[in-house]
C-alpha cells in the first residue's frame, strides 16, 4: 500500500513538470513581439571607419557618462590597448592591423549588439532586461538585484558593473540610445559619426544593405555578416574586410544563446512549479510518516 | 418561413456579387487605358557602354521618378573636361554645427586627380554632360528612408579619407575645416586667396624607364614613357589610376616605408596589369630584352616618317590606337588628292613650268610612288632631278 501510493506520487508529479515544461518551451522571455519585421537594426561597414572615437564622446553625452573635450579623443595612444565596452565608456573603437595597406588600419567599434534571441533577458532572474520591439535590449535599474547574471551569460560580455559605487551600482551598457530614438532621434553613435560607419534602420533592410554593398564590392568585403545568424541573430550587423573574430569579436553559434538552459529552467520554474512540488514532496512525507506512525502505535 | 429566408439570402449573395463585381470593372479597364510614358534618354545616356536596368529598377524611368539603384561606378565614367575648366576653390560644410567651413582646394585635387585617379574618382556616378552635384544622390540628412548610399557628410569624408588616412601629417578636423570659433568672413577669405592662382606643380616624367626582372629569356624591360604619352597619347589615368597619392606625396616618411618592388611575387596579370591592355597579343620579346631598348624607330616598320610625316601624331593614320594595323604604305592609300590637275605643286617647294604642268604624275614618279626619286631620263638624256629642274623652286 505504501509502495503504491509513493509510485503514485512521483509519476504524478514528473507529470506536472513534464507538462509545464513542455507548454513553455516555445515562450518568449517578453510578451511583445520582440522579433517584429520593424524592429532596427544598425550595420557596422568596418572598412570606412577611420578610429576618430567621436562614437566613444557621444555616447557617453548621451548618457550621462563625464565625457571630456570632443577634440581630446583624437588621442591615438588608447589603441595600443584592446578596450572592451565598461561603464565609463559603452562603446570603444578598436585598433587592429591591415596587413593590405599599412598606413590604413582597421577599425572597430563595439558595444551591445542588442541580439534577437537576448541571453542577458533570459539569465536575469528578476526580469530587469527586456528586449523592446524596435531591436533594443534594455536594462531597468529599478528591478535589477545586482546578481550579475547577465554579465556572465551574455556571449559579448558587454554589460558591466559599476563596482566602484557603494549605493546604487548600475549594470551599464549601450541601449540603443532608446530614450532618443523614441524622440525620434539616431542613436548619438550613428548621428555624430562623420564617416557613416554605423547605418540605422529596419534590421531586414539592413541586412539587405550588406549584402549589396558585398556584392558590389567583393574585393572590399569578406562575404561573411557577422550578427546575421549568430546567436540567432542580433541588431546589429558587421561586414569587414575580414570576418570579424580576427578582430577580437567573439565567433559564436548560431544557435539562440539562451537556449535549451532557458527552456529547462522557464518550465521549472513556471506555474509555481517548485513551490507546489516542494511542498507537496514535504506534505508527502508528512503523511507517510504519520501513516507509519499510525501503523507503529497500533 | 424557411424558404422565404433562403430566397433572401440568395438574392443578398447575387446582388452583393453584382456590386463586387460592378466595382471590379472599371479598374481593370482603367489599368488598359493608361497610355505608356515613353521618355527618350538624352544625348549624353546614349553614349553610355551600359543597359538601362543596370541603373534603371524601372522600365520607363523619369527625371521625377529615376527609380535608380546602386551600379557599378567604373562603367560610368563620363567626365570630360580637363583639371583647368573646374573651380579653383569650393566652399564645403556650409551648415556645420560643430566643425567650420572648408575651403576645398578644388583646382589641385583635380590636377592631382589627373595622373591619377582621374576626375571620376571623387565624381562617381556621373552621367554624361555636366558635373551632378553631390547633394542629388548624397542626402543631407541622415535619418532617412534610403540608405543605400552614405549620407553628404559621409561622402564627403569618404572621398577625402580614401586618400588622406594614408597622409602622415595632421589628419586632425582643423587640418580641413576651420574651428566655429574662427569662422569668419576674413578667415574664409584668407583662405580662398591663398588658393587663387594656385596649381599642382607639374609633373615630371622620365622619359624612359628601365625595369630589372627575374625573367630568364630577357631581363630587361624597356618602357619608354614619353612614346606612350607623347606618341601613343595615352592619359596618365590609363595606367596611373591605381596609384595612391603617397606614391609622390610623403616618400621621404620613415615609417612604414612602401616596398620598391611591389610587385614580387604577384600573379603575371598583376605585374603586367598596366602593360596588357594594349599588349596582350604581343610575345614575351615584346618587351622582355637582354639589352636597353632604343626608342620606338618607325622606319623599322619599312615606312619611314622622313620629314613630312615625323610631326604627325600617330593616330591620324593609324585609327584604331591599340592595333598596329598594317597601313599601305603607299602616297595615294592616304593622300588621295595627289591626281594630275588637282595638286597644287607648289606644295612640294618647286612650281612646274609650262610644259610639264601638262603631263601626268607617273611621267616623272614610276607609278606615281612619290617617295622614289623622280626619274627625268624618260624623255631627257642625261638629265636628273635635282639637278635640272621641271621648274622654279620656291620656299614653302
Amino acid at each position: 500500500m505504501n509502495k503504491i501510493n509513493r509510485r503514485n506520487f512521483f509519476k504524478k508529479a514528473a507529470a506536472i513538470a513534464s507538462v509545464a515544461a513542455v507548454s513553455t518551451q516555445n515562450a518568449d522571455s517578453a510578451s511583445t513581439n520582440i522579433l517584429s519585421d520593424e524592429r532596427m537594426g544598425v550595420l557596422v561597414d568596418t572598412t570606412v571607419c577611420i578610429g576618430c572615437r567621436h562614437c566613444e564622446w557621444a555616447c557617453k553625452e548621451a548618457h550621462n557618462i563625464p565625457a571630456g573635450q570632443l577634440d581630446d579623443y583624437h588621442d591615438r595612444s588608447v589603441f595600443k590597448k584592446f578596450r572592451r565596452p565598461d561603464e565609463t565608456a559603452l562603446t570603444v573603437v578598436n585598433e587592429f592591423e591591415n596587413q593590405k595597406n599599412k598606413l590604413s588600419p582597421i577599425f572597430v567599434k563595439a558595444q551591445c549588439n542588442h541580439c534577437d534571441h537576448p541571453a542577458c533577458v533570459s539569465a536575469c532572474i528578476v526580469g530587469a532586461f527586456s528586449k523592446f520591439e524596435n531591436g533594443s535590449v534594455v536594462w531597468d535599474g529599478s528591478k535589477c538585484i545586482g546578481c550579475r547574471y547577465c554579465m556572465v551569460a551574455c556571449p559579448f560580455q558587454v554589460p558591466t558593473f559599476e563596482y566602484n559605487k557603494a549605493i546604487e551600482p548600475r549594470i551599464m551598457k549601450c541601449d540603443f540610445c532608446i530614450e532618443r530614438t523614441k524622440q525620434g532621434m539616431l542613436p548619438a553613435c550613428v548621428e555624430i559619426c562623420p564617416m557613416e560607419v554605423m547605418t540605422y534602420g529596419p534590421r531586414n533592410e539592413i541586412i539587405q544593405l550588406a549584402k549589396e554593398r558585398i556584392s558590389l564590392y567583393p574585393n572590399r568585403y569578406e562575404n561573411y555578416i557577422y550578427g546575421e545568424k549568430e546567436v540567432g541573430g542580433t541588431s546589429w550587423v558587421y561586414i569587414g574586410n575580414k570576418k570579424m573574430w580576427e578582430f577580437g569579436m567573439p565567433k559564436l553559434k548560431l544557435s539562440p544563446a539562451p537556449g535549451v538552459s532557458e527552456s529547462i529552467q522557464h518550465g521549472i520554474f513556471a506555474y509555481f512549479v517548485p513551490p507546489i512540488a516542494l511542498y507537496s514532496l514535504l506534505g508527502g512525507i508528512m503523511w507517510l510518516t504519520k501513516k507509519r506512525s499510525d501503523l507503529e502505535e497500533e | 418561413m424557411k424558404n422565404k429566408t433562403l430566397i433572401f439570402v440568395v438574392i443578398f449573395i447575387a446582388v452583393s456579387g453584382f456590386i463586387i463585381g460592378q466595382n471590379q470593372i472599371p479598374k481593370s479597364k482603367a489599368g488598359n487605358k493608361s497610355k505608356e510614358i515613353i521618355v527618350k534618354p538624352n544625348d549624353g545616356h546614349q553614349r553610355l557602354p551600359i543597359e538601362c536596368k543596370r541603373c534603371h529598377s524601372c522600365d520607363f524611368p523619369t527625371k521625377k521618378n529615376p527609380c535608380l539603384i546602386a551600379c557599378p561606378r567604373n562603367e560610368l565614367i563620363t567626365i570630360e573636361h580637363k583639371p583647368e575648366e573646374g573651380p579653383e576653390y569650393v566652399i564645403l560644410n556650409n551648415n556645420g554645427k560643430r566643425y567650420g567651413k572648408v575651403v576645398f582646394s578644388h583646382l589641385i585635387h583635380a590636377q592631382m586627380a589627373d595622373i591619377s585617379i582621374g576626375c571620376d574618382g571623387c565624381h562617381h556616378y556621373n552621367i554624361a554632360g555636366p558635373i551632378e552635384k553631390c547633394e542629388n544622390c548624397h542626402k543631407q540628412e541622415r535619418k532617412r528612408k534610403d540608405i543605400s548610399r552614405p549620407d553628404l557628410t559621409a561622402s564627403f569624408h569618404r572621398q577625402c579619407y580614401s586618400c588622406h588616412r594614408d597622409w602622415s601629417h595632421s589628419n586632425d578636423c582643423s587640418y580641413c575645416h576651420l574651428p566655429i570659433a574662427k569662422e569668419t568672413k576674413e578667415n574664409i577669405q584668407k583662405k580662398m586667396n591663398n588658393l587663387i592662382g594656385k596649381t599642382h606643380p607639374e609633373y615630371v616624367s622620365q622619359p624612359k624607364i628601365i625595369y630589372e626582372t627575374n625573367f630568364e629569356n630577357g631581363r630587361l624591360v624597356t618602357f619608354n614613357h614619353d612614346e606612350h604619352v607623347k606618341l601613343f597619347g595615352l592619359t596618365c589615368k590609363t595606367c596611373h589610376q591605381n596609384d595612391r597619392c603617397t606614391k609622390c606625396h610623403d616618400v621621404d616618411r620613415t615609417y612604414d616605408k612602401p616596398r620598391k618592388h611591389d610587385l614580387k611575387g604577384q600573379p603575371f596579370e598583376v605585374v603586367h596589369q598596366n602593360c596588357i591592355t594594349c599588349h596582350k597579343d604581343n610575345s614575351c620579346n615584346k618587351c622582355h630584352m637582354n639589352e636597353v631598348k632604343d626608342k620606338f624607330d618607325h622606319k623599322l616598320t619599312g615606312f619611314d616618317l622622313g620629314k613630312h610625316h615625323s610631326k604627325l601624331p600617330c593616330d591620324k593614320c593609324h585609327t584604331v590606337m591599340n592595333l598596329p594595323n598594317k597601313l599601305n604604305p603607299s602616297c595615294i592609300s592616304c593622300h588621295t588628292d595627289f591626281v594630275t590637275g588637282k595638286f597644287n605643286h607648289k606644295r612640294t617647294g618647286l612650281i612646274l613650268d609650262d610644259t610639264h604642268k601638262e603631263l601626268d604624275c607617273e611621267s616623272c614618279h614610276p607609278s606615281r610612288n612619290f617617295a622614289q626619286k623622280t626619274v627625268c631620263s624618260d624623255c631627257h638624256d642625261n638629265y636628273s632631278y635635282p639637278k635640272q629642274k621641271p621648274g622654279k623652286s620656291v620656299t614653302k
